[in-house]
């Protein structure tokens, strides 16, 4: 563990980074005053990041020195000023690759509600539970970025990846701040159609956003695709003899509800991101937990009669041929009824990240995603960050 | 979409006494139909979908959205 930096100012009640190399999961932070010193332990921490969720205010306004201990080691120490001033509205936790258009995730603090007729706009009530969207926030980090499945971070990924929180409580109930349409009888969708917009007004450019809410009415997350901005320079892949590609840019970004109230000991995050970072036209990732398919899907097959034998290959994509999941390992077979199935998977002892991951066997945070799906999604980000 | 907890279905199937698995999967799989669509060119097909999930809810599961928010109690 070298140096580190820290992100941003210091401020009580709002989120803080800091960006270094070699953190263990034990890591601490030591905030030395005149009077004492004061541990505290981050949220979430990569080798490269570590982020407070809030600081709390039992580090004293004022100027300090700052370590980071991890594994009995101490790092040197760096000046830090705490201040009490309100928290940003605009917060860089982790600024990736140093770059124009670094792959960016967006977490937003919904500022209004649209109603499930569509015809009336509500303040949403996360806008005044600040402490409980910085712990959502947090929740989707390690979620996303530390559980069992490594997508998002495998080869170093997620240190490419700019992360972003805005949190704008000023923002009245109307349209134009609505970031999230009531679904009945208990969901919630983004108005994706908004978002570019909205983030525009705060300088950030998203390929994916988590869009945060409080309402505790229609709490069950979804999810809606990517809408690449399809380039003729974008690179291509074959999945099945078709030829398609992976989009480096998104038109309208990928997008998620996530509630102040989720489920922590599910992986909610992780299966919506998956979602949301497909696309409309080039792969969707889809639900694995019913038997309907349609549009372009990545990971999801059709039988040619209900109950029949699965196939021995799933797919041939860019050459390399991905097995079958031949009974839904880790929930038990597929229902006689249904015609769909799956890719292998990686984890064959429990379900797939995207099927019905509350089966599983221990905890869903050690469900994994599919062979296939995993390769493709590793080429889509790969794709982008790489533009 | 979040996958239907089992807890959730339980107290769905509790509380709707006529109330089937198979009226509950034909409830997701409406859902799931909805969110492959595209809203910039599949609107209408999409309030399709809502309008007939919505009579699937009114006829068999009518107190869904109490049990989903006693659920999250």
């Amino acid at each position: 563990m070298a140096g580190f930096t820290v992100v941003g100012e210091a401020v009580q009640g709002d989120f803080l980074a800091a960006v270094g190399s070699g953190f263990g999961t034990d890591l601490t932070w030591e905030f030395e005053t005149a009077v004492g010193t004061v541990t505290v332990v981050p949220d979430v921490v990569r080798p490269h990041l570590a982020v407070v969720a809030r600081l709390p205010a039992d580090v004293p306004t004022g100027p300090h020195w700052l370590r980071l201990r991890s594994a009995g080691v101490l790092t040197d120490r760096i000046p830090v000023d705490v201040t009490a001033r309100p928290p940003s509205t605009v917060r860089v936790l982790y600024s990736g690759e140093p770059k124009p258009r670094p792959y960016t995730v967006v977490f937003v603090g919904n500022p209004a509600i649209q109603s499930e007729a569509g015809d009336a706009f509500t303040p949403d009530p996360v806008l005044t539970d600040r402490a409980g969207y910085h712990a959502v926030v947090a929740y989707c980090l390690r979620n996303i970025l530390t559980e069992a499945e490594d997508v998002l971070r495998a080869d170093g990924t997620d240190g490419r990846l700019r992360i972003v929180s805005v949190f704008d409580p000023t923002l009245g109930a109307e349209e134009g701040n609505s970031l999230a349409h009531e679904l009945a009888p208990n969901l919630m969708e983004t108005r994706r159609a908004g978002l570019v917009s909205f983030l525009a007004r705060f300088g950030e450019v998203a390929d994916m956003v988590f869009v945060v809410h409080g309402s505790t009415t229609h709490n069950r997350a979804t999810a809606w695709f990517t809408t690449d901005d399809n380039r003729p320079d974008d690179p291509t892949f074959t999945y099945d003899g078709q030829t398609r590609r992976h989009g480096r840019f998104p038109r309208i970004p990928g997008s998620c509800t996530i509630p102040t109230s989720v489920n922590t000991t599910g992986m909610t995050a992780l299966h919506e991101f998956g979602h949301a970072a497909s696309d409309f036209t080039n792969g969707m990732i889809t639900d694995l937990y019913h038997d309907v398919t349609g549009g372009v899907p990545v990971n999801k097959k059709v039988r040619t009669q209900a109950g029949g034998p699965v196939p021995g290959t799933f797919a041939t994509y860019d050459g390399t041929v991905f097995a079958a999941d031949p009974d839904r390992d880790g929930i038990g077979p597929y229902p006689p009824t249904w015609s769909s199935y799956h890719p292998e998977l990686t984890d064959a002892t429990r379900p797939n990240l995207m099927d019905d991951y509350w089966q599983s066997p221990d905890t869903p945070r050690n469900c994994r995603l599919d062979r296939l799906t995993y390769a493709w999604l590793r080429d889509r980000l790969r794709a982008k960050l790489d533009r | 979409m979040e996958p239907l907890h089992p807890d959730l279905r339980a107290a769905l199937r509790a509380t709707n006494a006529d109330l089937t698995d198979a009226q509950i999967d034909e409830h997701e799989e409406l859902l799931a139909r909805r969110f492959l669509l595209d809203p910039e060119t599949q609107e209408a097909e999409i309030q399709e979908l809502d309008r007939r999930r919505e009579e699937l809810e009114q006829r068999h599961m009518p107190t869904y959205r109490q049990v989903a928010q006693r659920f999250n109690r």
